[in-house]
């Protein structure tokens, strides 16, 4: 297949279609995506952008937010359409993973309820972006940062779209880094914004979306410009924007990190167990963070086996692997050589799933692509020595109450992050931290204004009050001259 | 097979080279009773062999069907390979890292010295220079005493040891004016060199005469020979085009003949040379196929694959390696009259680690850090040995 996709570059709002100027990636299969090449006059139009978002209420941006869903929703609907098909033509991804994926992200700012969860989760109170809340004897609001540059991974079309809604929803400009990987989720989810509300609307009038290569002079000017900035990537990619990052300016890095699963085989049902844990294994071919690597189990493998087998099958029909590259190919092939070298069991379908019964010590490298490295144990303690603060989630069944809370105890007090049931990684519940934080922290300035000094709240009595201000004036105490000037003589409680 | 056998073949390499017959029979020979003496002596190894079908003493053996070993497993410190004792091992060989974890090889005597055979023999078939020949060597690198382990530096200097050698890489610092002063000496006074060393600092060295001096002519039968590729340098790597010209410029040559590149890795227990034309050999003793990425199938020459070498010089270990190098293989008889196959290396693996925000089971955050500093601790985090390099 030789195909050649034309998509734009966003700037403030304005879609901007390839004409004589366009970058051009190649992908597997013949696919060849242009998209408008990022210039100077961009990113001089984002700089100087000073569209301010503060002053629209959450309900506007929710409903900015929810009018896009309904219409993402609809299965005809022309953009979701095309965003499927260049995404599965360029990610690799199955249609059947990013149509789930676009219907997430969609049902999610469908609700206009969760978006004010979400704040109310990670910023202490729903109202607090668009009115002073009381907290103590302070007043606290949250005002956006500015303009929030986002440097996004392709490996989970979702998270993409998590990213900017975030940024959205905090009432920041968003500007985004398309990678080559995916450069289809993230602007078509805003295109779909822009097209749905209108380019005029200021949200509209606030997201920006471009390519350039890493070494690009142009993404370290659009770093430099930004008030807050959000990278997602592994290690080495994460560290090299740190360095370009002036002081002062919030950084949210969004590293690699690596999640188990743990299943209590003498008390569960083995079908139950097996269903989930195939499910979790095979969302994104587990290139994303929260995708079991490892399974650690208490009771004996070989039967539980058997249902792993069957239930990797039925997912592999229903959201079925994406196209792999050669090399990610043989990875796995040369994994599963040294299992077999080293005598291990190695169950498989051919490179669509693989189960290797090894020695949890001795398994060095993971090559991905449905791969799951079953190690039997009797406790959660015999866990303990491969946790660390790498470690984001460690998924648990059965989901028993005292179970859990044990396990959870002792493997986040090892460095991990999140504990889930199994078969819900990807499906975490309201009220959720992210790799250890909440990141909407990182959006916004929790600015703070005063109460009257007249307000001496839950402190103690009025002399309590006076006889501490005298203090701190430096002035001898019951000094005459300080009488009446500090306190008015209605006094708030 | 032992060694004599082999010693046999570099004696009449030129003779083998010559026959397409007698190269490939010579082949089949040495790989089987290879094979055959790893299967005796390696338990691990025959135990892998028999678990994939494989009956090692049929008439029907074929050389593609010996299991390989993936060249990330010397990576794996805890995987037995060998097929002699520890006690025979006299050179635990290293990977420099720089593109991954550190690769460790054991290698005996025998070994060993089949390499060195190797090498010479190579020597006079493709640059016709005889063992006791009057070159000055001038290596880019570090002597053998300094290169350690370290088998980069220990091939480089293994190919110059039977001349007059200079080294040019003290405790880590490269002296290039010292060097360039040393090739007017030679050149001067009419001497004939080998300069030695990996393709970056070989461009340099050429960008800095070409500035300097604009030219400093070789005399005779001289050669620059580079091995061990751009590694870490890939980012500012020319095609093989520009850097001979670059080369022939500083040196006044006319054409290629004189610039020559190698082949070799720390699991290869052979170095493969070039002929005149620039293209890399397989000497008889070693097979090369290229293969399908997705399957390990073999895929028909002249199509790009992984290579996979079977080298039967190697007996203290198997060394039946799939490399992480693309390359594309041709068994036509070459424009230099040998006959056997060739291989054209055209670019390497991509890491797994490009993939995904999963973190692999090797690397995590302690990449930047001193490892065993951090307050948490894990399997992932003790492993020393098992580090990337980011």
């Amino acid at each position: 297949m030789n195909k050649v996709i034309e998509i734009p570059i966003i700037v403030c709002g304005k879609l901007i279609y390839p004409e004589d100027e366009y970058t051009e990636i190649a992908y597997s299969g013949g696919v060849k995506v242009r998209i408008t090449k990022f210039t100077d006059e961009h990113a001089k139009a984002i700089e100087s952008n000073r569209e301010k978002l503060h002053d629209i209420p959450l309900h506007e941006v929710t409903g900015y937010l929810s009018n896009f869903a309904v219409e993402f929703m609809k299965e005809d609907n022309p953009i979701r359409l095309e965003a499927i098909e260049f995404a599965c033509a360029t990610t690799g991804y199955s249609k059947e993973t990013m149509a789930r994926d676009y219907f997430i992200i969609a049902e999610y700012v469908l609700h206009r309820h969760i978006p004010y969860n979400l704040v109310e989760a990670e910023l202490g109170d729903s109202r607090i972006l668009d009115n002073w809340v009381t907290n103590q004897v302070a007043r606290i609001k949250a005002f956006p940062r500015g303009r929030a540059f986002h440097v996004l991974v392709g490996n989970v079309p979702l998270a993409s779209m998590y990213s900017i809604f975030r940024s959205i929803l905090t009432k920041n400009q968003t500007v985004v880094k398309l990678p080559s990987r995916d450069l289809i989720s993230g602007l078509y989810f805003m295109k779909a914004l822009i097209e749905v509300n209108g380019p005029e609307h200021p949200i509209s009038r606030s997201l920006s979306a471009f390519y350039c290569s890493t070494n690009d002079k142009l993404l370290d000017r659009v770093i430099r410009s930004a008030d807050m900035v959000c990278a997602w990537g592994k290690g080495s990619s994460l560290k090299a924007i740190k360095e370009k990052i002036p002081h002062s300016i919030p950084y949210l890095e969004q590293g690699p990190k690596r999640s188990f699963s743990f299943i209590d085989l003498n008390n569960c049902d083995f079908d139950k167990a097996a269903i989930r844990i195939a499910h979790d294994i095979s969302i994104y071919d587990q290139e994303a963070c929260f995708c079991p690597q490892r399974l650690f189990v208490i009771g004996d493998t070989s039967k539980f086996v058997k249902h792993m087998q069957k239930w990797l099958d039925w997912q592999f029909e229903s959201l079925p692997k994406g196209n792999c590259s050669p090399d990610s190919e043989s990875h796995l092939n040369r994994v599963k050589m040294e299992a077999k070298y080293r005598g291990w069991e190695v169950f498989e379908n051919k490179n669509n799933w693989s189960i290797i019964i090894a020695d949890p010590y001795k398994v060095s490298e993971h090559p991905l692509g449905r791969t799951i490295f079953v190690h039997q144990v009797n406790s959660v303690d015999d866990i303990l020595p491969f946790i660390d603060d790498d470690t984001q989630t460690i998924s648990i069944y059965p989901y028993r109450d005292d179970f859990v809370r044990d396990a959870a105890n002792k493997l986040c007090s090892h460095g991990a992050s999140r504990i889930c049931e199994v078969g819900v990684v990807n499906y975490p519940r309201e009220g959720f931290t992210w790799d250890g934080m909440y990141p909407l922290n990182y959006f916004v300035r929790l600015s703070y204004m005063d109460e009257n000094v007249n307000t001496i709240y839950k402190y103690g009595r009025k002399q309590d009050a006076e006889w501490y201000m005298h203090n701190v004036y430096g002035n001898p105490i019951n000094n005459e001259a300080m009488e009446g000037l500090v306190f008015d003589e209605k006094v708030h409680y | 097979m032992d060694t004599l056998e082999l010693w046999e073949v570099h004696q009449n390499l030129s003779e083998i080279y010559g026959s397409n017959d007698l190269y490939e029979s010579t082949k089949h020979s040495l790989i089987h009773g290879n094979f055959l003496f790893h299967m005796e002596n390696n338990k691990q190894y025959a135990s892998y062999v028999n678990s994939s079908g494989i009956n090692a003493h049929s008439n029907k053996f074929k050389i593609e069907q010996i299991p390989l070993l993936p060249s990330g497993f010397f990576k794996a410190i805890d995987l037995n390979l060998n097929s002699c004792s520890s006690e025979q091992v006299i050179k635990t060989c290293t990977s420099s890292g720089t593109m991954g974890s550190i690769s460790r090889v054991d290698r005996d005597e025998d070994t060993l010295s089949n390499f060195f055979s190797s090498v010479s023999s190579s020597f006079e078939i493709f640059y016709g220079l005889k063992r006791s020949g009057n070159h000055k060597v001038l290596v880019l690198g570090p002597s053998n005493e300094e290169a350690g382990n370290l088998w980069f530096s220990y091939v480089l200097s293994s190919m110059a040891l039977q001349f007059e050698t200079y080294f040019y890489e003290t405790n880590g610092v490269f002296e290039y004016n010292k060097l360039i002063n040393k090739i007017i000496e030679l050149s001067s006074k009419s001497e004939e060199m080998l300069i030695i060393g990996p393709p970056f600092r070989i461009f340099d060295l050429s960008e800095r005469i070409k500035e300097e001096y604009k030219q400093i002519p070789f005399y005779g039968n001289s050669y620059i020979i580079s091995g061990g590729g751009w590694k870490i340098h890939s980012s500012r790597s020319v095609n093989r085009e520009s850097y001979n010209e670059t080369v022939r410029s500083a040196f006044g040559l006319e054409d290629n003949f004189r610039i020559r590149d190698s082949y070799n890795m720390v699991e290869l227990n052979t170095v493969i040379n070039e002929c005149e034309f620039n293209l890399k050999h397989i000497p008889p003793w070693m097979d090369v196929i290229a293969r399908d990425p997705r399957t390990n199938d073999i895929l028909p020459d002249g199509n790009e694959g992984l290579l996979s070498f079977i080298d039967s010089s190697s007996l203290s270990y198997p060394c039946y390696i799939l490399t992480e190098d693309y390359g594309v293989v041709s068994n036509d008889r070459c424009k230099c009259g040998n006959y056997g196959k060739r291989i054209e290396i055209t670019k390497r693996m991509e890491k797994v680690e490009a993939r995904g925000c999963a973190l692999k089971m090797s690397n995590g955050s302690h990449v930047s850090e001193i490892p065993g500093t951090r307050y948490f601790d894990s399997q992932f985090r003790i492993q020393d040995n098992s580090y990337e390099n980011d």
